[in-house]
């Protein structure tokens, strides 16, 4: 920063932009390969993490909140598909931010997705290690197992796997999710969720308060911060508007089927964990889905979805690496980040130097709780992950607004137009609003934290980072003078 | 002891690739020219093209 | 931030910089340090001076849980999930409590006014940017047609 060549800043006219000969990313996904992101990356929430929520505000709470993020999504996926089937680049959310908001607030909502699937990356390699450790306890050994090795060897494979190319990379993550999601059903139909009472007992959820709502109605709102962890990265499926052979009907498509295919997931999830274990040990649990097969005491069962919940956090895992880097990318393209990382990979087509730089942070993160020896502690890198979400889907709000209001219908192209426009919005803002108060609650000192950090950064990219930023240049869309401007 | 094996094939396939990655990186950036690496632009031209068919775009 | 009108009173672009490969080097730096300082560091001292209390092994008949929720924690045992001192430290953590979330006032009004500071710098900041990066674009206010100069 200190040799820079700080040359006037008025030199009309702008030097030509780039030629539009030269490298891009490959332009090779389909719906199915969206699909493989978008469920890819959120299924593991059903394996790991939603149970949380049974911790802090009880089965109901759990239930409930499924409903109720289970509403903020859909808002979130219908506000998505429409702002992304007319704004397809590399970056979604932040390329939209760009457009619609200004720069201050896209170099943020970039660090939200940056962190949102770094965070949950890590979460991912940490749950596999602890797997591991499962595993071979359950195969009779009952030393010590060095998780350090088996977190970073499913971050490193998964990077390796990404660097190479997203056609393979989300090809397997279709394969992979498409099992682990077969996988919960079969344990539904295993633990005859279809006669309730012949396996599941659910006697505990009526016979004392305390099995229902132990923490009252405060215990619901609290609940709502890891109800998150059912659905959280759908949205990641604008992040390869820039890859697909036709995004304006790709990613409408995958987000869609996706979220059904995840309200069913979570659904079928709660009822058979509920019906099976006690919320006492359903709260603390790391792998819940894994735990009721285990109970069944079927030995298929315990293994398929062992299985399973390997191959939902290698698929979260390897789709977060693609997403993180994706936005990390586009904001070194746009020069908010230094430009070094906004280079393609000539052999690959894939943003090389973005995968590689993240490698460190997603390991840093999931070594955490085991480094201080606390495997609670990855109910707060999930915090860090479901925080970053939340703050871009309120910035989802004012984003769907301007964007009809700027550009109302009929000026632009739209490949999808969401119905009830303004209903979505606020619906969507008013429980972000509640799921804010729920992490109060529960993480207090890790929302002031995160944001804080996001503060810095800001002030970091105020005085010492848009300097280098083209200003016209980066309103890429072919767009007319947005109304009122 | 098999999972002494599983560990140190973890550690060792985990350098393997982290050598490789970073290895490629370096012989990317010495082998191409920085402009050409960083020309790749925004958005997909499906979309880019939409105000040649989109009669009130403009 | 920067005054983008060409001496004269004309309308100019804003020429940004180079930034040579040291200071991109830097910047990553800052970047990165600022995340493993702020959100690896803050968690790691917070985590560090927390402790959780021990309680008394009882057998699963004596603990304060439902019928069924006794069944259900004794084929967790059966099947090696949990052991007895995790099933009470579980027991003990996990009890009925309508005053589990006090709400310090305090704590919330100083969160939320983070949150709320932080909004309002990123949004007044933002739009400002906005105005710049459009008139750039488009041209002053008026112009139908886009800067031809800086269409990608």
């Amino acid at each position: 920063m200190t040799d820079i060549q700080d040359r006037a800043p008025t030199v009309p006219p702008a030097p030509p932009a780039p030629p539009r000969e030269g490298l891009s990313l490959s332009k090779v996904l389909g719906p199915i390969h969206i699909w493989g992101l978008g469920v890819g990356i959120v299924l593991v929430g059903e394996y790991m993490g939603w149970n949380f929520a049974v911790g802090k505000g009880g089965m109901f709470g759990a239930l409930i909140a499924a409903w109720v993020v289970g509403v903020l999504y859909t808002c979130v996926a219908m506000i998505d598909s429409e702002v992304t089937s007319t704004v397809a680049a590399a970056g979604g959310q932040y390329t939209q931010a760009k457009h619609m908001i200004g720069p201050l607030m896209a170099f943020n909502v970039g660090l939200f997705l940056v962190l949102e699937y770094t965070m949950l990356e890590a979460a991912d390699a940490n749950v596999m290690s602890y797997l591991a450790t499962t595993v071979s306890g359950q195969l009779g050994y009952h030393g010590s197992v060095n998780q350090y090795a088996f977190i970073v060897l499913s971050i490193m494979v998964l990077a390796f796997l990404n660097y190479r190319g997203v056609l393979a990379t989300l090809s397997i993550n279709f394969v992979i999710t498409g099992i682990a999601f077969v996988a919960i059903v079969v344990l539904f139909f295993g633990t005859h969720g279809f006669n309730p009472g012949s396996e599941l007992h659910f006697a505990g959820l009526t016979s004392s308060h305390a099995n229902g709502l132990p923490y009252g109605w405060l215990g619901v709102f609290a609940s709502l911060q890891f109800g998150m962890w059912y659905y959280l990265g759908i949205e990641g499926t604008c992040q390869a508007a820039e890859e697909c052979r036709s995004a304006a009907r790709s990613i409408p498509l995958g987000t869609m089927t996706g979220i059904i295919t995840l309200l069913i997931a979570a659904a079928l999830t709660w009822f058979v964990c509920a019906g099976t274990l006690p919320w006492q040990y359903l709260g603390v649990s790391i792998t819940p889905l894994f735990d009721a097969a285990l109970m069944t005491g079927t030995k298929y069962l315990a293994v398929l979805l062992a299985i399973g919940t390997i191959l939902a956090t290698l698929a979260s895992a390897n789709g977060c690496i693609n997403d993180a880097s994706r936005a990390w990318f586009s904001m070194g393209r746009d020069n908010y980040l230094p430009a070094w990382f906004g280079a393609i990979h000539p052999r690959y087509r894939t943003p090389f130097r973005s995968i590689v730089f993240l490698v460190p942070i997603a390991i840093a993160f999931a070594v955490l709780p085991v480094l201080l020896n606390k495997p609670e502690l990855l109910g707060t890198i999930i915090t860090f992950s479901i925080l970053s979400a939340l703050l871009m889907y309120s910035f989802m709000v004012p984003n769907m607004f301007r964007f009809r209001k700027l550009w109302p219908i009929g000026t632009l192209h739209r490949g999808y137009t969401h119905p009830f426009h303004p209903l979505p919005a606020i619906t969507l803002g008013l429980i972000a609003l509640l799921v804010f108060f729920a992490t109060f609650l529960g993480y207090g000192t890790t929302l002031v934290t995160l944001v804080v950090f996001y503060l810095l950064a800001s002030v970091w990219f105020v005085l010492f980072r848009y300097r280098y930023v083209a200003r016209g240049r980066q309103f890429t869309m072919p767009w007319p003078r947005p109304k009122g401007y | 002891m098999i999972v002494h094996i599983l560990e140190w094939a973890a550690w060792i396939i985990s350098a393997g690739l982290a050598a490789w990655m970073i290895f490629d990186t370096v012989k990317t950036g010495r082998e191409y020219d920085e402009t050409f690496l960083t020309t790749s632009v925004e958005g997909t031209d499906e979309l880019l093209d939409q105000t040649t068919t989109v009669g009130d775009a403009r | 931030m920067t005054d983008i009108s060409a001496p004269g009173g004309g309308f100019g672009f804003y020429q940004p910089p180079e930034q040579s490969p040291r200071g991109q080097f830097l910047d990553s730096v800052i970047i990165l340090v600022l995340l493993m300082v702020v959100l690896f560091g803050v968690t790691y001292f917070v985590q560090s001076s927390t402790s959780t209390t021990s309680v008394k092994t009882r057998p699963l008949a004596e603990l304060p849980i439902t019928p069924t929720e006794k069944q259900q924690y004794a084929l967790a045992i059966k099947h090696h999930l949990v052991d007895l001192p995790t099933v009470n430290q579980q027991v003990a953590d996990n009890k009925e409590d309508s005053n589990k979330y006090p709400i310090a006032v305090g704590t919330l009004i100083v969160t939320f006014g983070v949150i709320g500071l932080y909004m309002a710098f990123v949004y007044v900041m933002s739009f400002k940017e906005y105005r710049e990066v459009i008139r750039e674009r488009f041209g002053p206010p008026g112009t139908a047609e886009p800067n031809a100069e800086t269409r990608p």
